[in-house]
């Protein structure tokens, strides 16, 4: 696997810079400290790793550097806007056209068709409005995955690994600035994993900036910047 | 066991909202049916009280005049139909009133009937004490005797046991008394409804017996019940028995013109169909009603019940995960409903036990048969169903959501709500049902509303404020002819002098039942059949009944009794179709004219929707009823009113003394009730399709709350979701709209014909904007789960 542009982002400012980031959860008896004083920068056509074993606070990492959750103090920039208390509105906004999300459990939409659920993102974003330019990029995002044949199948007529490279065409098709991807072979099979771990790296190899969080080091391993998380400190592996 | 009942107990508490709701939506629900039950098969199933009921009929007396119809008898007609054994096994006479009986405190006005003794024997009337009617006591045995009810016995007699062989005073007669009616006693509402007679007299002695001999005029309280023989068929004997009454009454009336074209109709009715009366359609609106108010509650309920299992997902997919069978899931799911629904039948029971009472207190003359309502064995055996029934229905449709293969294995993946269920098209279903009941029933008790707005706010025509009537009886029963003017003239005088007094006449109430007085244009020869009274000089001024044309009778025309009608506008525009009739002469036998000298404007009862023709004459000198109206904030008292006529003649009893305002509130009570019962049945409506909808839209996002929050991650907006969800059943909200626009139109022209059809589209406008807009407000409450918490939160939490 090839990593050639290392040295040319290094120069550049970080797409994702997050600052002093704790998260702490407040249960009735107990404070959780899951994540303390954490800084973690992402650079452009970087393909990062963040491993741990379970209850490291790889997930909730994921969900902040996903604006799917709050840090409890310290700054996040993406792009160089700090985004850590963006109301609902515009943190979706950003959520569309920053970031892909590539899920452990596919999360694809029962109902709606696989073209129709790679082109969602793009329906909730104002800049698209012509149908058909968001047909065809949701097309192109498939072919890109090798799914064009199946674009018409519902998710379940389709096998986990292919679930998951719908998943990884969703995440692509808004051409978002970093691909945060959550244990993405959890749910599949060695075999369907390494396919969907081939497809990340060949995204990689044309420029895409990768974050995967995974606890299997076999996988963590394969990114060019490995982190390994542990009670909540993150540290260079 | 009991551990677990308490650990079931203990869960239901955390589940406060749920519980809540269902105890209370299901006690109301199950309450409404048992009452609503126990009511129909009541009027509906139950037979009557009395010994092969299906067999007595009540015989109504229709005279069929070119006038139109009128339901009444003539007293010698009655007579010969009672002696006439060839139609019935037995029949018996009777005469409903009120009178003043002398010898109890305060000379009260107390509800009277005048029977033969085969009344008693027909319907097997039971005694506390003594007995009922002898044969001895019956027609033209002239024997004075009373049977007195439980109640009366207890208020007036304090329970004496010596009661029997007292005696009791009416019109100067004294009654023996000879029985006590039994506390289980129910009286055949056959005069009117919720009647509670207190003493029943023997006929000989009834108020009409003066028109014994006379086959010209007809008296509507006369009453024939008959038992008829074993086989026949009541309607059977209606051409028989209108025969025979017609060739009698044509023998009577010979060679008299007026009579001319004129026949009888006999019409037997089963008494039940008697007592349940021409408004039985409002037995089966209120039953319909209840059981739409049932259905909506149990759909309501089961939404909720559909989200309680979608709540329970993780419990019972662990169960499951750790070996439990789907019966052991079930039996889970059955228990949580069953302790939730016994609570809820309990609580229902106990409601409709005061529900009963309610119903009794204040709808008495509104629903026939209240009065034997009570809590029986349907009641107690419909209560154990409904346990078992609604446990059942609840925990099987809440297993049936249950993919018990998906939920064993939902442990192992993260695969969250794959194991809980509910087709999109069963929420849509379950939504449209709950919002489509919604509509009829806010739209049918709109248009209730509405017309009892129009009684309410209905002008009758006359004034009422400040206006009493008093009605006089004579201590001898008659009056005797020469002294009655100067008694009532000295107690009008007595009356006027007192300084609260603003006017005081002799005078018929404007709410008096009226007679029917069959009357001919002189120059045309038409036929009329008019509403009378007689009224003094002053009566449409007190009760400020406004004239059109013409003018009022003068004291002289009273006095004089001058040949001069009034008659109303209604009865003008009968008679002329301009309505100007002022100057036409009226006569009811060719020899007697009246000159009509003035026209009023027609005046209306509570809740009365036709115009009725009416005629006024001037109040013969021997009339003892006496109008009064009272100055601003000033009254008379009962007791006041006793001693000033104690005072003028001791001999005169106060029959009756009436606000009019009073007997119109009185009159407009049941119409209040009703409206009260609208407003609350829709206030319920209302709060079922709030938690139904709340319900249904709350389960139905948190099965979504996965999907929901996979839109949120890849970038939709919190108004993307709210969008959504509302377009969600938006198309099915649409369609359920207009199904329930056609059926209310529909209902709406079956039940309620005359409902305007521009109110009844307010109606139903504004009971979709409502339901929309409730529909909205649930969408966004339900939603701000969504928006107002992470969406990492959201993808761990169904």
């Amino acid at each position: 696997m090839e990593h050639n542009n290392d040295n040319i982002t290094m120069n550049k400012a970080p797409i994702i810079q997050l600052k002093n980031i704790s998260k702490v959860f407040d249960s009735e008896e107990v404070e959780s400290h899951v994540l303390t004083g954490l800084d973690l920068s992402i650079h452009q056509g970087e393909y990062i790793s963040i491993s741990g074993p379970s209850g490291s606070g790889k997930s909730t990492l994921l969900s902040i550097l996903g604006l799917l959750d709050t840090p409890t103090s310290g700054d996040y920039y993406i792009d160089g806007v700090k985004v850590d208390s963006l109301s609902m509105h515009d943190s979706a906004k950003v959520r569309n056209e920053k970031i892909g999300f590539i899920f452990q459990s596919f999360n694809l939409i029962d109902e709606l068709s696989v073209l129709e659920n790679v082109m969602l993102p793009l329906k909730y974003n104002a800049n698209w409005k012509d149908k058909n330019a968001i047909r065809t990029q949701a097309e192109e995002c498939l072919k890109k995955v090798g799914l064009e044949h199946r674009m018409n199948h519902k998710p379940n007529q389709l096998s986990g690994g292919q679930q998951q490279r719908v998943g990884i065409a969703r995440a692509l098709v808004g051409s978002p600035s970093v691909l945060l991807v959550d244990e993405p072979t959890g749910n599949l099979d060695s075999k369907s994993g390494d396919l969907v771990l081939d497809v990340l790296n060949q995204l990689h190899a044309e420029g895409a900036t990768i974050c995967l969080v995974t606890h299997d080091p076999r996988y963590a391993d394969l990114a060019h910047i490995k982190y390994k998380l542990s009670d909540g400190i993150l540290e260079t592996a | 066991m009991f551990g677990s009942l308490l650990q079931l107990a203990k869960r239901l508490l955390v589940k406060k909202y749920f519980s809540f709701t269902v105890i209370v939506t299901m006690s109301l629900a199950i309450s409404a049916f048992l009452t609503a039950t126990t009511l129909a098969n009541l009027l509906l199933l139950d037979p009557l009280p009395y010994p092969d009921s299906e067999r007595i009929v009540k015989v109504e007396h229709i005279f069929d005049s070119p006038t139109g119809e009128t339901n009444a008898y003539t007293y010698p007609g009655l007579v010969d139909l009672y002696n006439n054994k060839q139609f019935f096994e037995q029949a018996s006479m009777a005469l409903f009133t009120r009178d003043v009986v002398t010898s109890l405190v305060n000379k009260p006005t107390i509800e009277t009937a005048y029977i033969t003794p085969e009344f008693f024997s027909m319907i097997a009337a039971q005694t506390k004490l003594g007995r009922t009617f002898s044969d001895n006591e019956g027609f033209q045995k002239n024997v004075p005797a009373a049977v007195i009810s439980y109640d009366l016995w207890q208020t007036y007699y304090g329970q004496n046991p010596d009661i029997i062989n007292k005696t009791i005073t009416i019109s100067n007669r004294q009654f023996q008394i000879v029985g006590v009616l039994d506390r289980s006693f129910v009286e055949p509402e056959i005069n009117q409804r919720g009647q509670d007679t207190k003493i029943w007299l023997t006929w000989d002695f009834n108020p009409s017996v003066h028109l014994a001999e006379t086959w010209y005029n007809i008296d509507e309280k006369l009453i024939l019940l008959g038992k008829v023989h074993k086989g026949i068929k009541p309607d059977s004997l209606n051409e028989s028995i209108s025969q025979h009454l017609y060739r009698t009454w044509k023998s009577q009336v010979e060679g008299i013109a007026f009579f001319n074209n004129w026949s009888i109709n006999a019409k037997t009715s089963k008494i039940k169909d008697v007592i349940l009366g021409s408004n039985i359609h409002l037995v089966y609106l209120f039953i319909v009603g209840t059981y739409g108010l049932i259905f909506i509650a149990c759909v309501n309920i089961s939404n909720l019940f559909l989200m309680r299992t979608v709540e329970m997902y993780k419990p019972l997919a662990i169960r499951a995960a750790l070996g439990a069978s789907k019966t052991d899931l079930f039996k889970e799911i059955f228990n949580e409903s069953a302790v939730l629904i016994t609570l809820s039948t309990v609580l229902g029971f106990v409601l409709s036990y005061f529900t009963f009472g309610l119903l009794q207190q204040h709808l008495t003359d509104v629903l026939p048969r209240l009065k034997e309502l009570s809590v029986n064995g349907l009641t107690i055996g419909l209560a154990i169903v409904s346990v078992f029934a609604f446990t059942l229905l609840f925990s099987k449709l809440s297993i049936s959501i249950v993919n018990y293969k998906s939920l064993i294995s939902a442990m192992q993946t993260s695969g969250k709500g794959a194991g809980i269920k509910v087709s999109s098209t069963a929420q849509k279903g379950l939504m449209s049902v709950q919002v489509f009941c919604a509509i009829m029933l806010i739209v049918f008790c709109t248009s209730v509303l509405q017309k009892l707005y129009e009684i309410s706010k209905q002008d009758l025509g006359f004034n009422s404020k400040n206006i009493y009537s008093i009605e006089l009886s004579h201590s001898e029963g008659e009056w005797p002819e020469e002294a009655t003017f100067s008694i009532v003239n000295q107690l009008e005088q007595a009356l006027n002098n007192l300084p609260s007094t603003e006017y005081v006449q002799q005078s018929a109430s404007p709410l008096d039942p009226r007679d029917i007085f069959v009357i001919k244009d002189a120059h045309t020869e038409s036929q009329y059949a008019p509403e009378f009274s007689t009224v003094s000089s002053e009566y449409f001024n007190i009760i400020a009944q406004q004239f059109i044309a013409g003018k009022a009778f003068s004291y002289e025309d009273v006095f004089n009794r001058n040949p001069l009608v009034i008659i109303n506008e209604t009865f003008a525009k009968e008679l002329s179709s301009d309505g100007n009739a002022i100057g036409k002469q009226l006569t009811p036998d060719g020899e007697r004219m009246f000159t009509i000298s003035g026209i009023v404007a027609d005046m209306k009862f509570p809740g009365q929707v036709d115009d009725i023709s009416r005629m006024y004459r001037p109040a013969p000198q021997s009339k003892t009823q006496l109008l009064v109206k009272f100055k601003p904030d000033q009254a008379l008292s009962k007791s006041d009113l006793v001693s000033i006529t104690n005072s003028v003649s001791p001999e005169v009893n106060i029959f009756t003394y009436d606000s009019i305002e009073a007997k119109l509130n009185e009159m407009k009570a049941p119409f209040n009730i009703i409206e009260l019962s609208t407003i609350f049945l829709m206030l319920l409506c209302t709060f079922l399709a709030v938690i139904g909808l709340y319900g249904l839209q709350d389960y139905s996002s948190r099965l979504s709350s996965s999907k929901i929050a996979t839109k949120m991650a890849i970038g939709a907006s919190p108004t993307h979701i709210i969008t959504e969800l509302l377009t969600y059943n938006l198309k099915a909200l649409i369609v359920t709209i207009i199904v329930a626009l056609v059926s209310s139109i529909m209902a709406t022209r079956f039940i309620m014909p005359d409902t305007s059809m521009s109110l009844f589209l307010l109606s139903f406008i504004t009971s979709s904007i409502a339901v929309l807009l409730i529909y909205v407000l649930v969408v966004i409450i339900t939603s701000r789960r969504f928006v107002n918490r992470p969406i990492a939160d959201s993808f761990n939490h169904v």
